[in-house]
């Protein structure tokens, strides 16, 4: 493939963005070809950056020891551009239209496999590459920010619903590339390990098609920091409250819902298993969003802010935790109870079909309602004999079989990545996804998010277990904070065989290296965690840097949250 | 429990302190259309407007010509 079959084929109805706004008779001749210079830096960044991620040219990136000085001058020369750029939006400065050019008309014909040994052709492409991504510093957060560039101040705008120009918001914040092409979001994380195009810009992150996994963004509601905080202040907390909900996970709920059966000669249709929520029911009724809210959740919230000095903000409950009619049910009964978000896990039913979901739900602090973002498991989770006989399960008679696919349908794959506060974002992830690659990883690993919430139906989260392993593995690249939750039932149901068992309930894992397990201590029904949000420094490949517009997450406290009177359905 | 709770929130309204971006992007596409001698559509300027939105007053920015409207989130 040539490097003008990437350029036309990503930009197939020309590179004027700002077309609409221009009437007719000023529309002539202003990048009506996909030969012509991208005028929306997303466009720009989405092109060059699919020709430095296919050609690997990204390993030219770091400048020449020997010459510093004038890797400075190229520093100074891309910021000049851009700041040029943001003053004129209109149309780009010379010297990215005459680098697109030389892109054009002199590397065009080349072979995609040349570049990264065309010394030229690889510095035309990353020099416009980080044009691209200095143009859309802050871009996807509050348009606010020192430094915004105009870019960046219009899709705020675009988002609140000034719609001027056409994006392609929330999936893609592209306009003229198509997101079943190439997808580009906003960036929380630079990866500071390794040498790929996820360590070549800060601002904006290159992803997979929307065809491969429909990734999105959303900055449901910019806040004020703290109660009482009108200024940006540095470092604040961030608080939240685990509820590792159910408490106890009765055997019944675990049911054979198909038989495993032979095809043929040692070929077999395979066992898979259901999710009976048991825990939902009381001896009187079934579990109500109210009762929840009353007996459990809100004395919970109290205690928690009693007990550390300040309230949640947010509030995590694990894998399948509650249906999702119960999950809206309770958000409603919290709208007034200054919490800022809700994650748990859901089985939903949807006409025939079975979905293990997880529901974020951030909450208005102005009108009655919460922006809800619904994904659905990418992975079954494939139950094998060990782990029933930890667990103590005894669902299927035919005891040949030793392995049981969770029975829920997996298509409809979403990854909403939601900005939280400022320069702070979250995506959550479902048991078995956090440890499969497809289609998700890739996706995380270019936004970085801040933190990666992963809701599991698992047994004691030990450093040493699986959940360790796999979020070990997003704190080094891209250097994201994951806190896994379990529900203390299965947590108990595990510790059984255990003569000293360990009840931890969740993990936490930083990037900075620390590890700690999060202990619930008998009696007690939720943990509150304390972290703190501070300024990072990061640097490109090419030398950079972000000037601390980054944020990581670090663990202060772990309190535990005791009540005095559980209800009887607990 | 609120009668009236909404789950279809998609965007969230311009904070006090970022009214000021309006007139800000306003000014750059006018002196950036002045500069290359093109014309732009009046509808191409965005006002900051309010809007209705589960019974609340919210502020919104919007093309001039264009009623503020809730853009949905993307469907699970």
């Amino acid at each position: 493939m040539k490097v003008i079959d990437i350029i036309s084929r990503l930009l197939p109805t020309g590179a004027d963005a700002f077309a609409s706004l221009k009437e007719e008779d000023s529309q002539s001749g202003d990048n009506a070809s996909s030969e012509d210079c991208p005028n929306w830096p997303p466009d720009l960044f989405a092109v060059a950056g699919r020709i430095i991620e296919q050609s690997g040219c990204y390993t030219m990136a770091s400048p020449q020891r020997g010459n510093l000085e004038a890797h400075q001058a190229y520093l100074d020369s891309v910021a000049n551009v851009v700041a040029r750029w943001s003053d004129d939006p209109l149309v780009p400065p010379d010297i990215v239209q005459d680098l697109w050019r030389e892109l054009v008309d002199v590397h065009g014909s080349k072979s995609i496999a040349e570049i990264e040994s065309d010394p030229k052709a690889a510095a035309c492409v990353l020099q416009l590459f980080a044009i691209a991504d200095e143009a859309c510093k802050s871009m996807g957060w509050g348009g606010e920010n020192k430094g915004t560039s105009f870019f960046s101040q219009l899709v705020r705008l675009n988002m609140t619903g000034a719609g001027s120009i056409s994006l392609h918001l929330p999936y893609s914040l592209c306009s003229k590339v198509p997101p079943a092409e190439v997808v580009v979001l906003p960036k929380s994380t630079t990866a500071s390990v390794g040498c790929t195009i996820r360590s070549l810009s800060h601002y904006l992150a290159l992803l997979p098609p929307t065809t491969i996994i429909q990734t999105s963004w959303t900055l449901p509601f910019v806040r004020d920091l703290e109660e009482d905080q009108n200024e940006f202040k540095d470092p604040y907390d961030v608080r939240l409250l685990l509820i590792p909900f159910p408490f106890c996970v009765p055997a019944q709920s675990f049911k054979l819902t198909a038989s495993r059966n032979k095809i043929a000669e040692k070929h077999y249709w395979p066992a898979y298993f259901g999710l009976e929520q048991r825990w939902l029911e009381t001896p009187q009724e079934p579990l109500t969003a109210d009762m929840l809210a009353r007996d459990l959740v809100l004395p919970l919230i109290e205690q928690a802010e009693r007990e550390a000095g300040k309230r949640p903000h947010g509030v995590v409950f694990p894998e399948c935790a509650m249906t999702q009619e119960l999950a809206e049910g309770l958000v409603t009964a919290l709208a007034d109870s200054e919490i800022e978000f809700i994650i748990t896990g859901v089985l939903h039913r949807d006409g025939d079909k079975l979905f293990n979901r997880a529901c974020t739900f951030v909450i208005s602090p102005i009108v009655d309602g919460a922006a809800s973002f619904v994904q659905n498991k990418h992975h079954r989770w494939r139950l094998d004999r060990s782990q029933t006989n930890r667990y103590a399960l005894d669902f299927d008679r035919d005891h040949d079989n030793d392995k049981w696919w969770e029975d829920i349908d997996v298509s409809r794959r979403t990854l909403p990545f939601f900005g939280l506060r400022k320069e702070m974002s979250f995506v959550t992830l479902i048991c078995e996804d956090l440890a499969r690659t497809d289609p998700a990883m890739s996706a995380i690993r270019a936004v970085g998010p801040n933190l990666v919430v992963a809701l599991l139906m698992d047994g004691p989260q030990l450093a040493v277990r699986w959940p360790g392993k796999y979020a070990t593995v997003l704190a080094e690249d891209p250097g994201s904070a994951v806190l896994t939750l379990t529900c203390a039932g299965m947590v108990d149901r595990a510790n059984w065989p255990e003569s000293r068992p360990t009840r931890s309930v969740g993990l936490w894992r930083e990037a900075g290296g620390k590890t700690q397990e999060i202990a619930l201590p008998e009696g007690a029904s939720g943990v509150m965690l304390t972290l703190q949000s501070k300024k990072k420094h990061q640097s490109t490949l090419d030398l950079r840097s972000d000037d601390e517009m980054a944020r990581e997450l670090i663990l202060r406290t772990i309190v535990p949250v005791f009540l005095d009177q559980l209800p009887k359905w607990v | 429990m609120k009668k009236k709770f909404s789950f279809t929130l998609g965007n969230g309204s311009l904070l006090p302190q970022e009214e000021s971006l309006v007139s800000i992007v306003n000014e750059k596409l006018k002196a950036s259309a002045n500069r290359h001698n093109k014309r732009l559509k009046p509808a191409s300027m965005i006002a900051v407007k309010t809007v209705n939105v589960e019974g609340k007053t919210v502020r919104r920015a919007a093309p001039v010509d264009k009623d503020p409207v809730e853009i949905p989130l993307a469907p699970a």
